[in-house]
């Protein structure tokens, strides 16, 4: 078995940096993979230039790292599912389907106080969370009350643990626009959300 | 009248009915409410099939002339599978005794933070002289059932 890992340990040779979000920095995860083509559908929209798998000897610890990046490579990539390769009873290499998460992002929501009728009152605007995500355009959806007014629908895919609801929304730190959360779902290992462009 | 006696009236109309929402959690553990002038959170709460109270600001009129004044408004109540509305009837009773004909009420600023110390200030002074129950409406599968709440509200000035 150990044979096997080491074996696969020959081809695995490209680091993996973590996104450590309390630091804002990356940081060498001491994994090391190889990175290899995916050529399916990875949603209901896009082909997979946004998609990769990376191989693993062993069977890292994953739940520390929830946005990665190849050393070398400016691409920030969501880890979004992980399959253990198994000989026996051991975990000789794990494979990494990796979703490409191109947008910088702040997860917000807004805070309220509440005055003594018991009338809350919004006050300000907490940031979540700054971190990477997918951003894929899904429809355009025609106002209830205005018919010459359509809304942008996007599909946004989050790393791993991150705390959504429908009161949270996402300002993008490429061009400032604000998406509001109107659904989340799981889209395998990773929350999902469809989102609004407000304005 | 204050340039803010309209806001100081609706605060102590929604004090009202938030206290009253507060003392029935024990017999209506799941019970919300809603102005339902607040389109956001009234949408959150029909949407949801859990028994609500409503309430809604209407009029305030100088009459004869400030700072004396005629006011209306609604209370009411909002249930989903609820046979024969028994529920329905039952809350908008509980609603409809906190504004009783016949009471009187000081009205306070209580738009402070509820951190602040309360106001003791003055600012006006409400009696019920009416409190009649309308006909039920519908709101998909909720049932809902207003009284209109009518009477005098004096302004005491800044």
């Amino acid at each position: 078995m150990a044979n096997l890992k080491r074996a696969h340990s020959r081809f695995t040779k490209t680091p993996v940096l973590g996104w450590n979000e309390a630091g804002s920095v990356w940081v060498d995860t001491g994994l090391r993979g190889r990175l290899q083509v995916y050529d399916r559908f990875i949603t209901e929209r896009d082909f997979g230039q946004r998609k990769r798998i990376l191989t693993i000897a062993g069977k890292p610890d994953l739940p520390a790292y929830n946005v990665v990046k190849l050393e070398g490579s400016e691409s920030a990539y969501l880890i979004e599912s992980s399959v253990e390769d198994m000989s026996g009873a051991e975990v000789y290499a794990t494979t990494l389907a990796l979703h490409e998460a191109a947008f910088a992002v702040q997860i917000c929501r807004k805070t309220t106080v509440e005055s003594q009728s018991g009338i809350k009152r919004v006050a300000g605007e907490q940031v979540i969370a700054t971190t990477w995500v997918d951003i894929s355009r899904y429809t355009a959806e025609v106002s209830a009350e205005f018919k010459a007014t359509n809304f942008t629908v996007y599909t946004v895919y989050f790393p791993r643990g991150t705390p959504l609801d429908t009161d949270s929304y996402v300002r993008r730190l490429d061009n400032g626009e604000i998406l509001d959360i109107n659904e989340v779902f799981q889209a395998l290992d990773i929350p999902a959300a469809r989102c609004q462009r407000r304005g | 009248m204050a340039n803010d006696f309209p806001l100081m009236l609706k605060s102590t109309i929604d004090k009202m009915v938030n206290d009253k929402m507060t003392a029935l959690l024990d017999k209506y553990p799941t019970l919300q409410w809603a102005e339902v002038d607040d389109m956001a959170h009234t949408d959150e709460v029909f949407k949801s099939d859990e028994p609500a109270l409503l309430w809604q600001f209407g009029a305030l009129t100088p009459r004869p002339r400030a700072p004396m004044y005629d006011f209306e408004f609604a209370v009411g109540a909002k249930t989903t599978q609820d046979p024969g509305n028994y529920t329905l009837i039952a809350l908008l009773s509980e609603i409809r005794e906190v504004f009783a004909a016949g009471i009187d009420v000081q009205i306070f600023d209580y738009t402070l933070e509820a951190t602040d110390p309360v106001s003791q200030v003055k600012r006006g002074y409400l009696m019920v002289a009416s409190n009649e129950i309308e006909s039920q409406k519908f709101d998909k599968q909720s049932g809902i059932r207003y009284a209109i709440v009518q009477g005098k509200v004096v302004s005491y000035g800044s």
